[in-house]
């Protein structure tokens, strides 16, 4: 379904997408921040991101929208505004990706410490 | 932190001395920044129609859904603060409740007279929920133990304050944290001499 939008539109889904990159960056900051902390012996804060999911899912929405954005297209940023939606949804570590290899990653633990018994 | 509000909350008897409400900036932002997520969300995933897997538009659709709940909850609270905490001739009441992290119900009564000591407190560090804490709380010191559940109804509850630190989160929508303080302590110091005398 390809529905042409008017300007305003496309403006709020930009809003959006801007939003959703700047969830996407807290999410990545904060494991950061907390084990940048824990390297330097400094109280920590929290690692866990407040905002799952919602970063990289509006991220990837609004960049399958934005591909063929008349703006994006007419100024040939069709492809920097892919690679930046690509990294901001990699980064998102409230993201589902990174929820799925948090989870393979506690199994392989579990399975390691069972066959070392 | 998150907190959700109601606005269920129940004067006790008695006019109160000090009202402190809800900041309406924080309800105002969750409502704006769900907002502009539902409205620019809604219209990309139109948009971008059958190039997104059904899966994901399921998905999709359910947490704007839900975020369009969020939106009506922050324009409510909006309109309509819940209130935190009162001070009245008897003690403070407390409106807080961690279980859920609400303002809600009949409230706790801290009796003046029970107070020893009161504190703007930063915390940092885990709480016994297992939960990070980084608040500036007003701390009330107890003389002896409260006879409702502390964990229950205290912001920023740390396992050390037992049943007898409870605390109430400084950060309202009424007035800033040092003021808060100033006003609480006349009202305790005033109570606790009229009571002496």
């Amino acid at each position: 379904m390809d529905i042409h939008l008017h300007p305003l539109i496309e403006l709020c889904i930009w809003v959006a997408f801007i939003l959703g990159g700047f969830i996407c960056i807290t999410n990545f900051s904060l494991p950061v921040r907390y084990y940048l902390k824990v390297w330097r012996k400094q109280p920590q804060g929290p690692n866990v991101s407040p905002i799952p999911i919602l970063g990289s899912l509006t991220v990837y929405l609004t960049l399958k929208a934005l591909g063929s954005a008349p703006l994006v297209t007419m100024l040939g940023a069709s492809l920097s505004v892919k690679v930046l939606g690509i990294v901001l949804i990699a980064i998102d570590m409230g993201g589902i990706h990174w929820m799925i290899f948090a989870i393979v990653l506690q199994l392989l633990r579990e399975i390691r410490k069972r066959l070392v018994r | 932190m998150a907190v959700h509000t109601s606005r269920s909350n129940l004067m006790p008897p008695g006019p109160p001395l000090l009202q402190v409400h809800y900041r309406r900036s924080l309800s105002g932002m969750i409502a704006g920044v769900a907002f502009i997520l539902v409205v620019g969300g809604g219209l990309a995933l139109l948009r971008a129609g059958a190039e997104v897997p059904q899966p994901v538009q399921w998905v999709a659709w359910s947490i704007l859904a839900l975020m369009l709940y969020g939106i009506l909850v922050g324009v409510r609270q909006l309109m309509t603060p819940p209130l935190m905490f009162i001070a009245n001739n008897e003690g403070i009441v407390t409106y807080y409740l961690s279980d859920h992290n609400t303002y809600t119900g009949t409230g706790a009564l801290i009796p003046w007279a029970n107070i020893s000591s009161i504190a703007l407190e930063r915390r940092r560090g885990v709480t016994s929920s297992g939960k990070m804490a980084d608040v500036w709380v007003i701390a009330c010191t107890l003389n002896a133990n409260a006879e409702f559940d502390v964990e229950k109804h205290s912001s920023g509850y740390l396992a050390s304050d037992a049943q007898r630190v409870i605390c109430l989160d400084a950060f309202t929508g009424t007035i800033r944290r040092e003021e808060l303080l100033d006003r609480l302590r006349l009202l305790w110091q005033d109570k606790v001499i009229r009571e002496r005398i």
